[in-house]
């Protein structure tokens, strides 16, 4: 696989060390530059992807950190190309920030995987190797492609680096009046939207998927679908790219839904389970609930501002689109958020997360782990400037609450895959808290971090699923020693979950907590989420330390199916080496608290509220930028105005995004640190005491706290209440509506069919034997008047005039009223009513 | 060209007259020559779409002849955006389901005959300018339905046949009696003569006596909605259609859900609303509000369906409230939505109403609880399916999202909080419809095979080259259309927004 990059990594890799100006932001890149020497021996190890190679060796160690050196190697290379800019080819200079100002790489990297999906649906189980590397090759090359982007992020090292391009794409008109000229009335564009967040993601998306692609070359290989496993993926990493890139909240609700299409697909991958059936089923619900929210917040938006795109709206809000809807304004945030609860797995919403394990291992760790889950994160992320403190206060709780309410349910899951989901949860509600308590860099920062543990995490567990195949952490224990590197980069993304210094997650988690405690001081709503974020924290700890004492040290509870257990093969083993090496790295060098800062909340400048108060930090030359962000939308029609544009203001504008509250923060993010030390390490210590010395024993304070234990292991009958309030009650309104549809309204229909043909038999009864006989009463009338005329007098002489009479009279009364009907119904005379003018 | 409509409408018609001179052994030949005769429009309709001026409102394609001069009826057809998609949606859709109907093998000849005729009314419909001609195609389309259900249809088919042909006989006396209200107080202001031009009809300088009256423009409203309503059709005029597609052979619920019901928002567009557009501004509420009970109340009663193709029906019931919001708005958008949404609900309910096809052709029951795991055996079929469902459930990407979301946003951006309320209800619509396409399809193809029903696995086989050939083109346009609304939307708008203006803003100065 990574043959192709190979002259990249080697060319290349010193610049990565030396060559840029970035304040430390990528350590990790230029070592692996620098070590490039000890890569050949390796080459081979990450290069022939599908060998299954069954027995751990002794220098698995060693070829570990020739994998690790070698893949930083290669993209220290891309990355460093994208830093400088340019690529020296033999003596031809070929510069590549012209390129990289179009859309064409950013659409290169979002199609390619579209047209991997078509080819490994059509063909792919026709192609060699049954078309893996065609999807894997795509995303590769994706990630190449966003490993430049991402160099040439901090090459230019620009907070506000921003570049749209786009093109119309729905455009309706209106006219005034009949026959006047139109008018744009309705337009959505779409278009592309690059920068620093949308950079970070795509380096985020495309560095897990091509990971997992390479995992599941090893996971997935004796499954007979597999060709079709690799389509989905494909989709789902199209649908998620497309997700990011997009400039507009339609396109990124038109991706949110289709990354929910793929998610359905992969989930009940093995869709003869009838558990992962249900399981798709409900993720797609759950999900649709949210984004209904969504697209009413949506329409909200693009009724107020008459924009769809962020740039618009963020203008339109910021102008007073919702000056007089100041509570619609923080209603349209909520209603936005809805869909971050439903695809962020947030409570109530979360049921479906859980329920999602039932996919291959490599999807949870891609789909519902590190990128989809974070969609909501990312919205929140991306749409933060309209939301209102109100909104904002409505966000912390909904993530303080899933935070903790995750994190204690964890404690005592015992499937491998089931813990790990709920520390998802838990972690998503962290990065939500983080956000609504204007942690804004450090809740997108958390995303960052996590993907790359929790990938490690859940692509670990898949691996130790492949080798004992059981998800019961019950029957496993002591596989450290057969599977050490498994073992080693869970351990690291352990610590890094739980929060141990030194490890990424310390760094983000830490950040989140400190700008939280310091939202609390200013704003008492917060003190609650505080106290669950600490506490949360704290169990993190204990719950994934338990994980690791259960699944990996002391004694093998099933001696079977630990003999059996063996090292992964190192298609899968590579990916968790390099995770598990992000885990500890992924937060170095500062650059991403310079790079992503908040960007100026248009909410607050239509609100004009001091939002210091509530721990929103104003920026004020941020507010200018709001504006030029709008310019920049033309970049499509004015390629080189806007190249000189930008050319002469990043130079005024090139210096990295400080947080003004930076000293105010301090004595909080202290405190926060101090706390958070104290609560992860009490945490790693009584899992340590509980699941490795057995001093404290578990089952007895289960049997202690009966009533805890059940709530705990029934998740709090959240999945129980939702069944019976909400999908029974709607299942028997639907069969409600259906026997009303038969028993009242088709009956209704029936009645009337009836009716009419009964009144024709009593027509045609009538007709027989009363206007009929009427006739030949009178034939015979005539024929036996000449006979017996003087004395024969019955009754039907009479009877027929009498109908005569009343036919006459009905005919005459008819005629009066259709010719003078506008006097009967109408009382008005008809002149007096002329069509208003 | 200058005959293009006409040629679209009656070759058909000549289709179905060769046809019944063929003696009776040559069956392949029938349904070669109604293959041709629905191609002609197909291949003529790639001309009507690159001949159609698109950002002009007027009238295209026209031809105008004296027809019964006594009476000043003219043939009057011609096409706006409003009728291009219409028209172009008919030549697909009925030249797809000459090749869906293939395997029938019971009457072909006066099948085919039949359905050469039926499109000719439909075809007629859609582009006819004079109110008696569009009356005139309307009956003729009318009864060669009656005797599709009738004849070729399942086991309730009289019932079905009988039921729909009531229905639809109200609708037609109700618009009949309108049609002569507007006749004998309409004259053309060039002529002086009583008209049905459908042109003239809307010009209010030319109206006089009772339509004067806003009661008679209230009665007259009110007959022309329930009669295209029924068509549609709108919540308590809908019990025909369940019964209607459950009965009718699979090519006809085709045309049934594909075309036909498009007729009454059709109808709706291009007579109640122009003809009398003031009545259409007050009772424009209602129309949403019956929407909205449309989506709704329909996507429950699918939800409760055992039957597939019936739950395919109420699916339809759903969609169609989208039209009638969209409608109800009195938006460009909302209009443009519901067009839209004719056009997307006419290719994803063929894909639907086809798919149930091929597995009824199979095992000759649509029982979904007695299905289970299918996707295992008919991998190819279950992707169709898949695609269908999803479509239908408005996955974006698909030309039904557009429409949905076009029809939400139109219908919010009338601006009265009741229209706020009733897209917030509507939306429960687009869950309620998640649910019940997913639920079908886990019951139906995945999990394990049924183990009660083993034998009629015997007769599952994958779905073959002719339906694919069916299902294909649908799917195709779904997509692109979803992606890139553009040239569609374009084709309609102009013709909408002027529409809307005349309706919405009347009185116009």
């Amino acid at each position: 696989m990574a043959h192709g990059h190979d002259d990249h990594g080697h060319g290349s890799g010193h610049d990565a060390g030396h060559g840029s100006a970035a304040p430390g932001g990528h350590d990790d890149h230029g070592h692996g530059g620098g070590h490039d020497d000890h890569a050949h021996g390796a080459a081979a190890a990450g290069g022939h992807g599908g060998g299954h190679e069954t027995h751990f060796q002794p220098a698995g160690m060693s070829r570990g950190l020739a994998v690790l050196v070698l893949a930083l190697g290669v993209a220290g290379g891309f990355f460093s190309l994208g830093v400088t800019g340019h690529f020296d080819f033999g003596g031809r200079v070929i510069d590549l920030n012209d390129l990289f100002d179009t859309p064409w790489p950013a659409l290169t990297v979002l199609c390619l995987p579209l047209v991997a999906a078509f080819v490994q649906i059509f063909v792919g189980r026709k192609l060699p190797r049954r078309g893996d590397w065609v999807s894997t090759g795509a995303v590769m090359v994706g990630l190449a492609i966003s490993l430049m982007m991402f160099g040439r992020m901090i090459g230019i090292y620009d907070w506000q680096f921003q570049r749209i391009h786009e093109i119309e794409w729905i455009g309706l008109f209106t006219r005034s009046a009949p026959g006047q000229p139109d008018v744009t009335s309705f337009r959505i564009p779409m278009g592309i939207l690059i920068d620093n967040i949308t950079v970070i993601m795509l380096v985020v998306v495309t560095l897990i998927s091509t990971l997992v692609h390479i995992f599941s070359m090893g996971y997935m290989v004796d499954e007979p679908r597999y060709s079709r496993f690799y389509a989905f993926l494909s989709i789902f990493t199209f649908s998620m790219l497309g997700l990011i890139l997009c400039h507009n909240v339609f396109a990124l609700y038109m991706f949110w839904e289709l990354v929910g299409l793929s998610s359905y697909l992969l989930i009940g991958f093995w869709f003869e389970k009838k558990s992962a059936a249900d399981a798709q089923k409900k993720a797609f619900l759950a999900n649709r609930v949210g984004d209904i929210g969504m697209f009413l917040g949506i329409v909200t938006f693009f009724y107020f501002t008459g924009q769809i795109t962020y740039a618009g709206i963020f203008k339109g809000v910021a102008e007073g689109a919702f000056s007089n809807h100041m509570g619609l304004l923080t209603i349209a945030g909520c209603l936005l958020f809805c869909g971050a609860i439903g695809k962020s797995a947030q409570f109530p919403l979360h049921v479906w997360l859980p329920d999602a394990m039932e996919g291959p291992t490599p999807v949870s760790a891609l789909i519902h782990a590190a990128t989809m889950v974070a969609a909501g994160v990312y919205l929140v992320t991306r749409m933060f400037p309209v939301f209102t403190p109100d909104a904002l206060i409505v966000v912390a709780w909904f993530g303080g609450i899933t935070a903790i309410f995750a994190a204690t349910i964890a404690l005592c899951a015992n499937d491998i895959k089931k813990v790990l989901a709920y520390s998802t949860v838990s972690q998503l509600g962290y990065m939500i808290m983080g956000l609504g308590a204007s942690a804004y860099t450090n809740g997108f920062f958390h995303l960052w971090t996590h993907a790359f543990f929790k990938a490690c995490l859940f692509l670990g567990s898949g691996s130790v699923i492949h080798a004992v195949h059981t998800q019961d952490m019950r029957e496993m224990g002591g596989l450290w020693k057969k599977m050490p590197i498994t073992f080693g980069a869970m351990l690291l993304s352990t610590f890094a979950i739980a929060g141990v210094p030194g490890t990424s997650g310390f760094t983000s988690k830490d950040g989140i907590l400190g700008d939280l405690l310091f939202a609390a001081h200013h704003h008492a709503a917060l003190w609650p989420i505080v106290v669950f974020a600490f506490v949360g924290a704290g169990l993190t700890a204990f719950y994934m330390f338990r994980l690791i004492f259960m699944t990996f040290t002391g004694k093998p509870k099933v001696q079977e199916k630990f003999d059996h257990a063996h090292e992964s093969p190192w298609v899968m083993a590579a990916p968790l080496v390099i995770l598990g090496a992000l885990a500890i790295l992924s937060d170095k060098g500062g650059w991403f608290q310079e790079l992503v800062g908040p960007p100026p909340s248009a909410a607050s400048a239509a609100i004009r509220m001091d939002l210091i108060a509530h721990g929103q930090p104003v920026v004020e030359e941020a507010k200018e930028s709001a504006h030029e962000g709008g310019e920049h939308e033309s970049a499509e029609a004015h390629p080189s105005n806007e190249a000189a544009s930008a050319e002469t203001s990043t130079s005024a504008r090139r210096h990295p995004y400080e947080d003004p509250l930076e000293h105010e923060k301090h004595p909080a993010h202290t405190t926060a640190m101090i706390i958070s030390i104290f609560v992860a390490g009490s945490g790693i210590f009584l899992s340590w005491l509980t699941y490795q010395k057995k001093v404290i024993s578990a089952p007895k304070i289960a049997a202690a706290l009966p009533g805890v234990h059940n709530l705990l292991l029934n998740k709090y009958y959240v999945d129980e209440f939702i069944t019976y309030f909400l999908v029974q009650p709607f299942l028997a309104l639907a069969y409600g509506c259906a026997r009303f549809d038969l028993k009242v309204i088709d009956f209704t229909v029936n009645a009337w069919g009836y009716f009419t043909v009964l009144c024709s038999r009593v027509a045609g009864l009538f007709d027989q034997k009363v206007v009929d006989g009427t006739v030949n009463g009178t034939a015979d009338v005539v024929q036996s008047a000449g006979t017996a005329l003087s004395r024969f007098q019955t009754g039907r002489i009479k009877t027929y005039l009498a109908w005569s009479v009343a036919g006459a009279l009905l005919l005459v009364g008819g005629f009066h009223l259709v010719t003078n009907w506008k006097h009967v119904f109408v009382r008005r005379p008809a002149a007096v009513v002329e069509p208003a003018k | 060209m200058s005959h293009i409509l006409s040629l679209m409408t009656f070759v058909p018609l000549v289709g179905a007259f060769i046809i019944l001179c063929l003696p009776n052994a040559k069956q392949e030949l029938a349904k070669c020559v109604a293959a041709c005769a629905a191609g002609v429009p197909l291949f003529l309709a790639f001309f009507l779409w690159r001949g159609f001026k698109t950002g002009t409102a007027a009238m295209q394609f026209v031809e105008k002849v004296d027809w019964i001069p006594m009476f000043n009826i003219q043939y009057h057809m011609a096409i706006d955006g409003i009728s291009v998609i219409m028209v172009l949606l008919t030549a697909l859709i009925s030249f797809i389901c000459i090749f869906a109907s293939w395997e029938i093998n019971k009457g072909v000849k006066g099948y085919f005959a039949l359905f050469l005729l039926l499109e000719t009314g439909m075809m007629g419909v859609f582009c006819a300018m004079d109110f008696f001609l569009f009356y005139v195609f309307w009956e003729v389309m009318l009864l060669p339905m009656y005797f599709l259900i009738g004849i070729w249809g399942g086991p309730r088919k009289e019932y079905a046949a009988i039921k729909f042909f009531m229905y639809t006989l109200v609708g037609s006396v109700l618009m009949l009696v309108v049609m002569l209200v507007f006749y004998f107080n309409v004259t053309d202001p060039a002529t002086g003569k009583h008209t049905f031009d459908l042109l003239i009809l809307r010009n209010q300088e030319a109206r006089h006596g009772a339509l004067m009256l806003e009661g008679v423009r209230f009665i007259s409203f009110i007959a022309l909605f329930i009669g295209f309503a029924i068509k549609v059709p709108v919540f308590p005029f809908h019990t025909w259609l369940p019964d209607a597609h459950v009965e009718a052979p699979t090519a006809i619920s085709v045309i049934l859900a594909g075309i036909l019901l498009k007729m009454g928002t059709y109808g709706l567009m291009r007579i109640a609303f122009p003809l009398l557009p003031d009545m259409a501004n007050q009772c424009a509420v209602f129309i949403g509000v019956l929407g909205v009970i449309n989506i709704v109340y329909g996507a429950l009663c699918a939800m409760a369906q055992d039957d597939l193709k019936k739950m395919v029906a109420y699916s339809s019931v759903s969609h169609m409230g989208y039209c009638l919001l969209g409608l109800g708005a009195m938006t460009t958008a909302g209009f443009n939505g519901c067009m839209m949404q004719m056009f997307a609900h006419g290719l994803i309910t063929a894909m639907l109403f086809l798919c149930v096809g091929v597995i009824y052709e199979r095992v000759h029951h649509r029982w979904i609880s007695r299905f289970g795991g299918l996707a295992g055996m008919v991998p190819v079929y279950t992707g169709f399916v898949i695609f269908a469902f999803f479509a239908s459930l408005g996955l974006p990407g698909m030309s039904g999202f557009i429409a949905e979301a076009m029809c939400f946003i139109g219908a919010w951006q009338n601006g009265t909080p009741i229209y706020q309320k009733l897209t917030v209800f509507a939306t429960l619509g687009i869950l309620l419809g998640a649910a019940f396409h997913l639920w079908a399809l886990q019951r139906m193809f995945l999990g394990e095979k049924n183990k009660i029903y083993t034998e009629q696995y015997h007769h599952v086989t994958e779905i073959n080259g002719r339906e694919i050939f069916c299902l294909v083109p649908l799917a195709i346009a779904v997509v692109v259309f979803g992606v890139f609304p553009k040239p569609i939307l374009d084709l309609m708008n102009s013709s909408i927004s002027e529409l809307q203006a005349f309706v919405h803003h009347y009185p116009h100065p």
